[in-house]
């Protein structure tokens, strides 16, 4: 044994609480993505920035009008229509996660400038007849 | 069938979004993880010589 | 030659990431809505868990330089630190060339991607520090106290995505996964770990002539 090893351990135990708090922190205070009763809830604040939407694609709410493409994100509690310009990714359809970044409107229709696929932890054959459309496919971790 | 797949994906480069079935970037990321196992292979290999290990 | 066991490991392991990598291409199924890319999987999570594995072996040669002070920790440490590093780099590669078809972008500041990003970043640094330091004890310290400062993220990098909301999907488990799809993949994940070994002992083996010659000169 070396006299150093409680000096280690101090350091490492100091650190590792630091970093704990560090990233604990930031768990709380920054999200990758709100969810549309969280977009909703913060109201007019939420009409002023880019944001990031996330959340399912509601089944049957797809719809196209001229060049863009129309569909509802949901939570499962509420929901918000948003409107892209993109041509939809291939991973893209009813039932998916998606996040999207842009800015909600006065029209309460949220204007995507980019459309992200986040597809869930499933990796199964053609298959597989299991596809289903989970209720709250992005639970709201804090 | 290995081939036709590099020389396609090499070809053509990565295809635009949404018109396949990913063949390219599945190859693409093949390609990427053949070049990196081989290549620290290789420079391990050439160090070792090199310290006489 | 005489008693490089891990030449062996190394030949098995290459071979068994060939033949999963093969099975991964035309035996296993393609997946319902990833299609061919979702084939990156056998090659992708077996780098991503080697990277991890790797810091942490580091982590530990560290903490057993610092302790024992002898030079076999140091040398651990250098050869974990270079090849995780190096996976580390190819994992991302990996992931953003699957990104850009699945996700539609190339890259996202979500926790997962910001948190890899730390991870092989502040290892880089750690190599670089290593060139930059002269004196073997100062070097093998310096470096031991700066990976163990690195390592705190690797739990997190593993965790995030079960703790925050993030864009990269959470870990996988037997439930979620096709059988066959999840037979390629403990097979690549195997082969991919004897190649590890190998990288690190061979490069153990290159530390320690080098250690030998900067003493003897």
């Amino acid at each position: 044994m070396n006299k150093k090893l409680p000096a280690i351990l101090v350091v490492v135990a100091v650190v590792g609480v630091l970093g704990w708090l560090a990233m604990g922190s930031v768990g709380d205070n920054l999200v990758y993505y709100w969810t549309p009763t969280e977009l909703h809830a913060a109201g007019a604040k939420a009409g002023e920035a880019t944001v990031r939407l996330g959340g399912l694609v509601k089944p049957g709410s797809v719809t196209t009008e001229g060049n863009a493409t129309l569909f509802l994100v949901t939570d499962g509690k509420d929901e918000v229509k948003v409107r892209t310009q993109e041509i939809p990714p291939q991973m893209f359809r009813e039932c998916i996660g998606v996040v999207v970044e842009g800015t909600l409107g006065d029209d309460q229709v949220f204007e995507s400038k980019k459309l992200l696929v986040k597809h869930d932890e499933n990796y199964k054959a053609p298959t597989d007849s299991t596809v289903k459309c989970p209720d709250m496919p992005m639970p709201a971790k804090e | 069938m290995i081939l036709l797949s590099l020389s396609a994906a090499f070809a053509q480069g990565m295809p635009a979004m949404h018109t396949d079935d990913g063949t390219s970037h599945m190859v693409w990321a093949y390609v990427a993880t053949a070049v990196v196992y081989l290549g620290y292979t290789a420079f391990l290999v050439v160090r070792g010589h090199q310290e006489k290990v | 030659m005489k008693g490089r066991w891990e030449l062996i490991v190394g030949a098995v392991g290459g071979l068994g990431l060939l033949a999963g990598s093969a099975l991964g291409l035309w035996w296993a199924p393609q997946e319902r809505f990833m299609l061919e890319t979702g084939r990156i999987l056998y090659v992708h999570v077996p780098t991503a868990w080697l990277s991890m594995i790797l810091f942490t072996a580091a982590f530990v040669g560290s903490i057993g330089w610092l302790v024992k002070r002898r030079w076999g920790f140091d040398f651990l440490s250098e050869a974990s630190v270079e090849a995780g590093v190096v996976l580390g780099c190819l994992l991302s590669v990996q992931g953003s060339i699957w990104a850009h078809w699945t996700w539609n972008t190339w890259w996202a500041w979500d926790p997962r991607l910001t948190s890899v990003a730390v991870m092989v970043l502040s290892f880089l640094g750690i190599l670089a520090l290593r060139s930059f330091v002269d004196d073997p004890e100062k070097r093998a310290t310096w470096s031991a106290t700066a990976t163990i400062v690195a390592w705190v993220n690797v739990p997190f990098v593993y965790l995030c995505v079960k703790w925050m909301r993030s864009l990269h999907q959470g870990q996988s488990s037997v439930a979620n996964i096709d059988p066959d799809m999840g037979k390629v993949l403990l097979l690549n994940t195997v082969a991919v770990t004897l190649v590890a070994i190998y990288f690190v002992v061979t490069r153990w083996r290159i530390a320690n002539a080098v250690h030998q010659r900067e003493f003897t000169e």
